[in-house]
């Protein structure tokens, strides 16, 4: 399956939860359902804005492991 | 949503719960049926009320036929039939006026909406059962006394491949209702 470490890369960044959310254009609640792993997908757009944000690639906030 | 359309929804609930308070009446019919049987009278008592219709180009009922009518599986079969019919229909009720509610309260996507459609569907399986008891108690009557009931319950074995069809459409919305939910899910977690 395939998760994301946003958390990682955030705290690589030193950027808050509501700084990263203001940032992209989320509200807190979808970035935490996107920290928490309980998204179902994620949107291009907000892959790039959250990419565009924290100045990182695709690949650095997401994994794929077995399950 | 349209005020005619709230007016109108609020209006069936109204008329819900009357029928509701009525269904709890029904649990006592089946009183009288074993009354009837415990006094060993039933057969007469089809023969002489107007709520049963006699065949056509058949000729009266034999005094032996008469005799031989099966009272107790007849005033089971019809008790049993109406409980099951009482309890389907007023669970039933229940969870239209929930899902009537939540339409009203523009609450579309719902798990209560999920489980009253549910609830639906189960309760008309119940109700086909039910349908099959009051055939088969009214095949009694058709059979030995030669009378047709068109009075309370004169449900016959047509009534239950009816029963089969809205089985089937209420299985199609419960699962189209599921299957939407469930996208519905997938795009409130799609960030």
């Amino acid at each position: 399956m395939v998760k994301l470490t946003l958390n990682v890369v955030m705290a690589e960044r030193n950027m808050s939860s509501q700084e990263l959310a203001k940032a992209i254009g989320i509200t807190p609640a979808n970035l935490s359902i996107l920290k928490t792993g309980k998204a179902k997908a994620i949107r291009f757009s907000t892959l790039g804005k959250i990419c565009q944000v924290l100045n990182c690639q695709p690949g650095d906030i997401l994994k794929y492991v077995d399950d | 949503m349209s005020k005619w359309l709230k007016f109108g929804i609020k209006t069936v609930v109204f008329f819900s719960y009357i029928c509701i308070a009525i269904g709890y009446l029904v649990f006592l019919f089946p009183i009288g049926y074993l009354f009837e049987a415990f006094q060993n009278r039933t057969a007469h008592d089809i023969l002489s009320s107007s709520d049963f219709l006699r065949l056509a180009n058949n000729h009266q009922a034999t005094l032996a036929a008469v005799k031989s009518f099966p009272n107790w599986p007849y005033a089971l079969l019809m008790s049993v039939g109406i409980i099951l019919m009482a309890w389907a229909g007023i669970k039933a009720l229940k969870a239209l006026i929930k899902l009537l509610n939540n339409i009203v309260a523009q609450e579309y996507f719902s798990a209560s909406n999920e489980e009253a459609l549910r609830t639906i569907f189960k309760m008309q399986l119940v109700t086909f059962v039910s349908d099959l008891f009051f055939a088969s108690g009214n095949q009694l009557t058709r059979s030995w006394l030669l009378r047709v009931n068109h009075g309370a319950s004169p449900q016959t074995w047509s009534d239950c491949v009816q029963d089969i069809y809205v089985i089937i459409f209420l299985a199609a919305i419960y699962e189209t209702y599921r299957h939407a939910m469930r996208m519905k899910t997938e795009n409130d977690l799609t960030v």
